[in-house]
């Protein structure tokens, strides 16, 4: 980094954080390495961070060379990384007596990386016969049972564990292309720590084994350094697992877009409609495989708009007629074509969908386009597009805002229910009143106590509601598992279909069951639900369990938070009385009651 | 010692020191420089490695060393 760079990212970091940010990827990936993660590192920290994660690393190896290259690739992708690492080879007694550094380092996540030639050097050289390998395998797999299941007893924390990768070379000689036991033995150890930490709550696989492949395994490790210094990757290995681990972390922590923004174009097509007209522009190769890539993101629960600067009957005419090679009109759950800015295209886009302008992300092949809505739309996730067509497919797919490490059948289905949203808005700006509107919709709601199918959904709610949600309490699925068994308390959900469909698990009510006063612990519905007296209907189902109970009354409390204003006036709206503790709210249950409103059919269970 | 890779070193060194470049010179040194360490030579190593494309390794160098030294190894890694 020279002098010049310094001084403009300097200057950047004071009046422009998203042209900041911009420049220190460039020059990141102009020379990723130790060197440049040095020189980048101190400006990276200034950058305004969404996520904050005190990593805690437990090895048993060198790891001290990957720090900073993985801090300078979260901190660009938005991720304040804050590592500290355990003791050098004592893993196993820090796995199993995890109370004193849990206590002291107070982790965000904890990181396993541990080296297979340090766990198991019989599968990492030499020739071997079948049975060492397979019980060497069957060995590591029951020390890993062990300690991850001590370390997930006394933590709810994310986990996550690297997997092992198959050394260079044949170490066994050509004979191993016929018997490929070491390479089986290693496919059914990472197939074992995989069944084990699906099997554990929050515990991730860091797939050690695909980076390495996808890097080289020549050129990966550096026999005579790992003997040295105990560092088991080279300098390239390095970039490349700081940029596989910071990716990974994103999927898990955020931050995420919901919705990408297509340009039309020049991106999805090349040419330009209002010149050349629809005969003239075309779906050439590249942009094939773009529209692929956006069809791929699209299965996978990501919803998709267009913002353009085009006459919109010619630009819809298009989209049916030239652009369909993988994508048509109807994939698009919002389309702003006129000729707004593009700012002020995204920020329709945001309002029509019901996500705020940080869901969104923007792809268009115009650097103009993209350096005007990250001025005066920086909350926007704009994708920098290469010059060179052939790769924005590619960097479609790397770009980890739209990963996940698990999609859940409700993020799956979010584009068919936000059509059912839309056309739920265009009922409501019909109706003559809202009541109308309400019965129109023909609202039925399944409460019942929780299953334990139903666990994950609960736990993700209780982690994703924001804005009604009245307390606000995270809780790990784990947490919420054990809520299950626990007679002490009592957990209901709440189904929702109407007429346009059916918007699954929206509502939760987690509650405390003493003999005589039932408390609300957790009372929330799913944005997507919000403003069609559902919580009424919930509130009905609870006391209708209390009082089933013998309870004489319902006491919730409200936790104001920086988004719940929207819940603030629940309690007293529906009849609740302040009691002397602040924020608490009252319901004697012998002398009030609380119906679920006549629109919408409650069924209890 | 081929100055190109005099200039590789300092500037490597410069960017892991965070110093100005003119503040690195061919003189400089772990006995010189007190934040050169074991941590940030390994990490001087794993640049150098990937900037030049050649690895070292602890035998090729003597045992004090300055950036010239550093240079004059790589030249001879390279052939």
């Amino acid at each position: 980094m020279n002098a010049g760079d310094r001084a403009r990212t300097a200057a950047l970091l004071e009046t422009d954080p998203v042209a900041a940010r911009l420049a220190l990827s460039r020059l990141w990936q102009t020379d990723p390495g130790a060197a440049t993660a040095a020189a980048l590192l101190p400006a990276v920290s200034e950058l305004p961070q969404p996520v904050t994660c005190r990593l805690h690393l437990l090895r048993s190896c060198t790891v001290e060379p990957l720090l900073p290259l993985w801090q300078v690739a979260a901190g660009l992708r938005g991720i304040a990384l804050q590592p500290t690492v355990g003791g050098y080879g004592s893993y196993a007694v820090e796995l199993l007596q995890p109370g004193e550094w849990l206590a002291e380092r107070q982790p965000d996540l904890v990181w396993l990386a541990l080296d297979l030639a340090d766990l198991a050097p019989e599968l990492t050289a030499g020739p071997a016969a079948a049975a060492l390998l397979t019980v060497a395998v069957e060995r590591l797999l029951g020390d890993l049972t062990a300690w991850l299941q001590s370390l997930r007893a006394a933590t709810t924390v994310p986990l996550v564990v690297q997997n092992f990768a198959l050394p260079a070379g044949t170490p066994g000689g050509l004979q191993e292309w016929q018997q490929p036991l070491r390479s089986d033995c290693l496919a059914e150890l990472n197939r074992g720590l995989r069944q084990l930490c699906g099997g554990l709550d929050d515990c991730w696989i860091a797939d050690l084994e695909a980076v390495a492949a996808d890097h080289g395994r020549r050129g990966w490790s550096d026999p005579q350094r790992r003997a040295a210094v105990g560092l088991p990757w080279t300098g390239s290995a390095l970039v490349a697992l700081a940029e596989a681990w910071a990716r990974l972390l994103q999927a898990r922590l955020g931050p995420h877009s919901k919705v990408l923004v297509c340009d039309l174009d020049g991106t999805l097509w090349q040419g330009v409609l209002g010149e050349d007209g629809i005969a003239g522009v075309t779906v050439n190769p590249p942009r094939v495989a773009l529209q692929q890539a956006i069809a791929d993101l699209a299965r996978r629960g990501v919803l998709l708009a267009v913002a353009s600067k085009n006459d919109p009957a010619e630009a819809l005419a298009a989209l049916d007629q030239v652009a369909g090679r993988r994508l048509a009109r109807a994939d698009f759950a919002a389309q702003r074509i006129g000729w707004d800015d593009k700012a002020s295209s995204l920020r329709a886009i945001a309002a029509e969908l019901g996500v705020g302008l940080d869901s969104l992300a923007f792809l268009d092949d115009h650097p103009a386009e993209r350096a005007w809505v990250r001025q005066a739309a920086p909350e926007v996730h704009v994708i920098e597009l290469a010059d060179d067509p052939w790769q924005w497919a590619a960097q479609l797919r790397d770009d980890a805002r739209f990963e996940r490490l698990r999609l859940t059948a409700e993020d799956l289905a979010r584009p068919a229910m936000l059509r059912q949203q839309q056309h739920r808005a265009a009922l409501r700006d019909t109706a003559d009143s809202l009541e109308t509107y309400y019965r129109s919709l023909r609202m039925h709601a399944r409460i019942a106590p929780l299953t334990l199918t139903e666990v994950t959904r609960v736990a993700q709610l209780t982690r994703k509601t924001n804005q009604f949600n009245l307390t606000t309490r995270r809780r790990s699925d784990a947490a919420v598992a054990a809520l299950l068994d626990d007679p002490a308390w009592l957990v209901l959900t709440l189904r929702l279909t109407d007429r346009f469909g059916d918007s699954g698990l929206v509502g939760v009510a987690i509650l405390e069951r003493d003999p005589r006063c039932w408390r609300i612990d957790t009372l929330l519905l799913s944005c997507r639900v919000i403003g069609r007296t559902v919580e009424t209907a919930l509130l009905a189902g609870v006391i209708h369990h209390a009082r089933r109970a013998g309870a004489g009354a319902l006491v919730g409390v409200f936790i104001p938070s920086a988004k719940n204003e929207p819940a603030a006036s629940c309690y007293p709206a529906h009849g609740f009385s302040p009691t002397a503790a602040p924020g608490e709210w009252s319901l004697d249950l012998t002398t009030q009651d609380l119906p679920a409103p006549p629109w919408i059919e409650v069924t209890f269970a | 010692m081929p100055e190109e890779l005099l200039l590789t070193v300092r500037r490597a060194l410069a960017d892991l020191l965070r110093q100005p470049l003119e503040t690195v010179t061919a003189a400089t040194s772990p006995a010189n420089t007190p934040a050169w360490d074991s941590l940030l030579h390994l990490n001087l190593v794993l640049a150098l490695e990937q900037r030049c494309g050649v690895f070292l390794t602890p035998d090729a160098l003597p045992e004090a060393f300055t950036a010239a030294d550093l240079a004059t190894a790589l030249a001879a890694r390279r052939g």
